[in-house]
Order: C-alpha cells, then sequence, then structure tokens
C-alpha cells in the first residue's frame, strides 16, 4: 500500500515541473559546490606544496647557523585540507593553515581563508555540507507543505481515504516520496564526490569511504526528520498556507535563529580568552612560574647545579658538553607545560561550548546535522584543535634535536669554550600530518548522532501514532 | 445496511446534527434532502468515518465506524460532489489505482467496460483527467465507488455536474447497486431524480429530521411542494 501511494506520489511530483525544477537546481547546486570545492581543495594544495618546498630550500640552505639559531629560524607547518572539506568546509575557513614553529614560542596558526578578505566573508561558505542542512531542508518544506492539506482542500484525500487507504499509509508514502528526492540529491553529491576526486587522482580510503558514507547517511536521516515534520504539519494544520507558514517559521528559527543564539549563549556562559590574552598568560607564566613563585631565573640556577653535579664538575667550563644547549632544553620542556595548561583550558572552554551546542541540538536537529556534517568532514574544531596538537608535538620533536645538537654536537676547547660542528640540518624531517580516524568524530560527537536518532524517532513516532487528530475534511460540511 | 442511531455533531457553538436517526436497509435507496447547512454533507462524513459524531452511533453493514472505521470504509463505496483524481493519470490509470489501494484486482477490458457503464465515453478513458469537465470526472469517481461492489453505498450530491442523460445514468447505475444488495443514501437537491431513483426520502433542516416521504406515491410536483413548504416553515 505505502509503495502504491510513494509511488504515486512521485508521478506527482514529477508532474509538477516547478517542483522537479527546483530539484535539478538543488542538485546542480550541490554538484557545483563539490566541484568548487575541489578545485579550491586543489589550488590550496598546490599553493601547499610550493609553500612546503620553499620552506624545505630554505631549511637545507641554511649555513653557517648554531643549532639554537636554525631554532630562532624556525619553519613553517602546512595544515592539509581534509579530503572531504570539498563537502563541508566547516570551521576551517575560519581557523588558521599555516604555523610557524620556532624555539621558545608556541605560535598560534594563522593565515585563515578568512583572514585573506576572500569571499567568504561576505557571503559565507558555499559547501555541499551547507547546502544540504540549510537549503535543501527550506526546499523540502516548500514541497511538502501541501502535500496533505492540498489532497484535503481538493477531496483526495477522502476519496483515498474511502477507499481504505489509512492516513498513516498516506502520510508515510508522502513522506518516502519527498525522502526519496532527498536520498536522490545525497546520493548523487556522494557520487560526484567520488567521482571528482577519482579525477583528481585522491586516493579513496576506507576511513575516506566511511566518512562520506556518515556524512550522507548523517544529512539523511536530517532530511528524513524535516520530510516527517513537514508532511506531518501539513496533515495536522487547517490549509497549505497555515502549513507554509508553519514550516517557513520553523526552518527560521531551527537553522537561523536557534543556532545564532546558542552560538551566543555558549560564548556568554564559557568565554574564550582572546588570544592576545592567551599569549600574555602564557609569557607570564613562562616567565614567573606556573604557580607565580618560581622564576625563570630561579629554575636556570637548579638546572645549571643539577647538570653540574651530574657530570661532577664544579665549573661549567668543564662541562663535556653546551650546557647553554640543555639550559634551553629544560626552558623548552617549561614551555611546553605552560602551553599544555593554557592550550588546555583553551580546548576545555571550546569543548564546553560544543557542549553547549550539543545539548541544544535534542531541542534543534539542525544543529546536530551541521555537527555530524562537520565532523564526519574533518573540519569542526575537534579535528582543528588536532593539526594543532600535532603542530605542537612536531615543534617540541623539532626544537628537542636542535637543543640536543646544540649541547653535544661539539667539543669542549681548551680555553673552556664550547666548539659546536657543522650540521647538515637536512636531515631533519618535515611535518606530517596525521589524520583522525572516523572514530574520533564519532568519539565526539555521539550527542548530535544520539540527537538525530531521537528526532528521526519522535518523527515517525508522530507519523505512526500521531494520525489520530488529522482532520479528513477541510472547511466544507 | 446503513445506520445512524441518534448522532449528533456540533462544529464549536453551529449545531449541525440534532440526534440524527436514519436506516438505510439493503437494497434500498434513501435520498437525503435538505437546503445547504442542513447537515446533509456532514451526514455523509460522519458515515463515511471521516469525522467522528459528539453523540450517537453509526453502523456501516454492521459495523461501528467509530470503533472500526478501516473495517467499515471496506464495506462503503463514496462519491463526493466533487471528484478529485490525480490530474496527470488517465481515467483508466485513476480507476486503477483506486482499485489497487482498496485490494481490488480487475481486469483491465472490464475497467474499460465499466467506465463506459458509468457513462463515460470510450475514446475518453485514456485521456488525462486534467482535460476532463466536473461531470467526466464525477463518471470516473462512479466508477471507483462502485467497483468496489461494496454493501454501502453513499453519494453525496453525486449528480452535481452532470449533464441530463448522464445524471438519468447515475439513477439507473444507482437503483442498479441497491437492486444488487446494497444500501444506497443519496444526498441531493435534486427532487427529479430522488424520486427517479430513491424508495425513501427524508428532508432534513436545521440537523434535524423533519419529514420522511414515500417518492413512489407522490408526482415530482408534490414532493416539490412538500419540500418547499417544510422550508418555509422551516425558515
Amino acid at each position: 500500500m505505502i509503495i502504491k501511494l510513494l509511488l504515486m506520489e512521485l508521478r506527482s511530483i514529477r508532474s509538477d515541473g516547478r517542483l522537479l525544477a527546483l530539484v535539478a537546481l538543488a542538485l546542480a547546486t550541490l554538484i557545483l559546490s563539490t566541484w568548487i570545492g575541489a578545485e579550491s581543495q586543489r589550488s590550496a594544495k598546490t599553493g601547499r606544496e610550493a609553500a612546503m618546498e620553499i620552506s624545505r630550500q630554505q631549511w637545507e640552505a641554511i649555513d653557517g647557523l648554531s643549532a639554537h639559531g636554525v631554532g630562532h629560524y624556525g619553519s613553517y607547518v602546512y595544515k592539509p585540507s581534509s579530503p572531504l572539506s570539498t563537502l563541508d568546509s566547516g570551521v576551517m575557513p575560519f581557523t588558521g593553515k599555516v604555523v610557524r614553529v620556532e624555539a621558545h614560542v608556541q605560535n598560534p596558526p594563522s593565515h585563515s581563508d578568512a583572514g585573506s578578505w576572500s569571499s567568504l566573508i561576505r557571503l559565507g561558505a558555499f559547501d555541499a555540507g551547507t547546502i544540504l542542512s540549510l537549503l535543501v531542508p527550506l526546499l523540502l518544506a516548500f514541497s511538502a507543505f501541501s502535500s496533505v492539506s492540498r489532497d484535503r482542500e481538493t477531496g483526495l484525500l477522502r476519496v483515498l481515504v474511502a477507499q481504505g487507504v489509512s492516513l498513516r499509509s498516506i502520510l508515510w508514502g508522502k513522506s518516502l516520496a519527498y525522502w526519496f528526492l532527498s536520498l536522490l540529491l545525497v546520493g548523487a553529491l556522494m557520487v560526484s564526490h567520488v567521482v571528482i576526486d577519482q579525477l583528481s587522482g585522491e586516493p579513496l580510503t576506507t576511513d575516506i569511504k566511511t566518512r562520506l558514507l556518515l556524512f550522507g547517511s548523517s544529512h539523511s536521516l536530517y532530511l528524513l526528520i524535516v520530510v516527517l515534520l513537514s508532511v506531518w504539519i501539513s496533515a495536522r494544520v487547517a490549509d497549505s498556507r497555515s502549513a507554509l507558514m508553519i514550516l517557513t517559521i520553523g526552518w527560521l528559527v531551527t537553522s537561523v535563529v536557534l543556532p545564532r543564539i546558542t552560538a551566543e549563549f555558549s560564548s556568554q556562559l564559557f568565554p574564550l580568552k582572546s588570544q592576545v590574552t592567551f599569549e600574555d598568560e602564557m609569557a607570564e607564566d613562562r616567565s614567573k612560574g606556573l604557580d607565580g613563585h618560581n622564576p625563570r631565573d630561579e629554575r636556570r640556577n637548579v638546572v645549571r647545579q643539577e647538570v653540574l653535579e651530574e657530570y661532577g664538575v664544579e665549573k661549567v667550563s668543564d662541562l663535556p658538553v653546551n650546557l647553554g644547549g640543555i639550559l634551553m632544553q629544560k626552558d623548552e620542556e617549561y614551555g611546553n607545560q605552560v602551553w599544555d595548561v593554557h592550550f588546555g583550558r583553551r580546548h576545555e572552554t571550546v569543548r564546553k561550548q560544543i557542549g553547549v551546542v550539543q545539548a541544544v541540538s535534542f531541542l534543534d536537529p539542525f544543529l546536530a546535522a551541521r555537527g555530524l556534517s562537520m565532523a564526519f568532514a574533518g573540519t569542526d574544531q575537534f579535528h582543528d584543535a588536532q593539526f594543532q596538537r600535532q603542530a605542537e608535538n612536531y615543534r617540541r620533536d623539532l626544537i628537542r634535536i636542535l637543543n640536543d645538537l646544540d649541547a653535544k654536537a661539539g667539543t669542549r676547547q681548551e680555553n673552556g669554550r664550547w666548539s659546536r660542528e657543522k650540521i647538515d640540518y637536512a636531515t631533519l624531517s618535515d611535518f606530517e600530518f596525521e589524520p583522525q580516524s572516523v572514530d574520533f568524530a564519532l568519539g565526539h560527537r555521539w550527542p548530535e548522532a544520539l540527537s538525530l536518532l531521537i528526532w528521526v524517532i519522535f518523527s515517525a513516532g508522530l507519523l505512526q501514532i500521531g494520525t489520530g487528530r488529522i482532520p479528513i475534511v477541510g472547511g466544507s460540511r | 445496511m446503513i445506520a445512524t442511531q441518534a448522532v449528533s455533531k456540533s462544529y464549536g457553538s453551529t449545531q449541525a446534527l440534532q440526534a440524527l436517526t436514519l436506516t438505510v436497509e439493503p437494497g434500498e435507496v434513501l435520498g437525503l434532502l435538505g437546503p445547504n447547512g442542513a447537515g446533509k454533507t456532514t451526514t455523509i462524513h460522519l458515515l463515511a468515518g471521516f469525522l467522528k459524531p459528539d453523540s450517537g452511533s453509526v453502523v456501516i453493514d454492521g459495523v461501528d465506524v467509530v470503533k472500526n472505521p478501516d473495517e467499515a470504509r471496506s464495506r462503503l463505496g463514496y462519491i463526493p460532489e466533487n471528484v478529485a483524481l490525480y490530474p496527470f493519470l488517465s481515467a483508466m490509470e485513476n480507476l486503477q489505482h483506486f482499485s489497487s489501494l482498496a485490494g481490488l484486482k480487475i481486469p483491465r477490458d472490464e475497467m474499460a467496460r465499466k467506465l463506459v457503464h458509468c457513462g463515460l465515453a470510450p475514446e475518453a478513458i485514456h485521456r488525462r483527467v486534467s482535460t476532463f469537465s466536473k461531470g467526466m470526472r464525477q463518471k470516473v469517481g462512479i466508477a471507483i465507488a462502485t467497483s468496489k461492489n461494496a454493501r454501502a453505498l453513499i453519494l453525496d450530491e453525486p449528480a452535481s455536474g452532470l449533464d441530463p442523460h448522464a445524471s438519468h445514468e447515475l439513477s439507473m447505475l444507482v437503483r442498479k447497486v441497491a437492486d444488487e444488495g446494497a444500501a444506497v443514501l443519496m444526498a441531493t437537491h435534486d427532487l427529479f431524480r430522488a424520486k427517479e431513483s430513491c424508495d425513501r426520502v427524508v428532508i432534513v433542516q436545521g440537523g434535524k429530521l423533519v419529514q420522511e416521504i414515500d417518492p413512489a406515491s407522490l408526482s415530482a410536483n408534490d414532493l416539490e411542494a412538500i419540500y418547499l413548504k417544510q422550508m418555509e416553515s422551516g425558515s
């Protein structure tokens, strides 16, 4: 029965040229956004590779600098784009793509797309994730708002019910037809993404396939919720006009107003310190000690004494190592602790802000869909924080190697001065980003996944058991 | 059998039906006459289970419509005043679809015969109904309702929009359905058709049954006179 009604609804949709045109427009927009995303990703990749090559050449050309000097000379690490960022750019356009790594300082990522005065600032992101979660629901609401109310107004609903068709079957048939359209859009998007990726020679790993599948599934579930609620509202309210008004207001509240209020509320509840304050506090802690009672000079004297004792000598000039290198490494390690504390606090604040959004997602499935979309695309705050951590770990390893070289690659001369060896810095490895597995995304985004499932059950439940108060007859008696 | 027992229904403060009791036996055609707003369509909607009564009971072929609406509808054929169909389908495809929804498997040639029997021109059978006049759509609706071979048939102003010839054919068809054992209730304004096809006629006004008439014992003019007299006394 439901299949027959579904097929008839699809024929009805097919016969409506305006609706078909809207679906075709949405499909074209989705594929276009994927292609644009792939092009920008390709362009970013080319730019990143060129910058990396220049950095490598500069690094290899270093001559006559001590290891400590090289630590100050520094290098750059570049954030690679997530393969699925073509589908949902998430927070990535607003976060830095380049980190300058150097001794003593943990620099924040810089060179964001938004900071480079791209069209992003004026128009916002144009990607499939945004289109699927923002525009396609609106299209579905505009298409389905009269799906039942129109049949009630024309009298078709009465003819169907009189033939023995249950309201539940009618509502499911219509809902599944509109969901089928949504699946067509999501499916076409996924296929186009795979094709574009294959044409550009990008590898399609199991993790990417899983992420792509989950990306499509989460959007499909969200669109199912939109369709079920749209059809139910169309059935429940008195006329098509009221249904359209309710759905439009609903879309506005859930997709525009509530997300912004939630973001603002979470920022007020858990305020994030500015980058300047963050850096000032780190510098202060590094200088004075984390507890404020352990100034840098005192720490240096303690380390100096420990090294002298370790090597059983009384004077620095008798040490078989360069104390400067050891002191700098100890200072680095202390600075690393400071960074861990401050970055940890900052990350915790962001996590709490996201927690607020995740809690509100149980009221607003749009927030759940957005969170999952970004997470499966590998472009949310959690994934971005991983880049910052990996960049910092690379910096620590690099500076430790350089400080070790500064401490040990050389000999103590008779006059007590330390003579450094010439070092081939080209042997030091480049930064390699280790992408997070899909488990990482799921581990952080399970509340949104749960919210989406609860919403699916709720909206399906409305159709399944909430048909009792649906009017079959319109205004006429 | 079609039966309502002391059925009342109101819309807000407006009382549409007041303790209306009707019975239509198998093989009988009952005409429901009354002015606009008398409660005819409300009665039809209650019988089809589209509305729930405030009080009283509604029974189709022994099945309580409120308690078992799906079962009651399976025994019911319904023809509205304006038959709504899928405009992008042909008459044949509409009949095919609605019949299959009712769980019927009717061969195509039999469906074609049914449509012609209901007054549709053979050349119109495969035409999209979006090109049909109201009367043509009405004929397809009659074919859909009667193809169920239901134990009860309810018609809400079925002749509305039909030409005199088609209207006469409808009267004959209704009579045939009743003769085959179905109980038929027909709400109408058309006194002439009521006399032509009904075994009994009841006049409702203000949601109440005001008079029951045996049309066979009266001429059409007498029936009209009685009807108008009731309307005047009620207004």
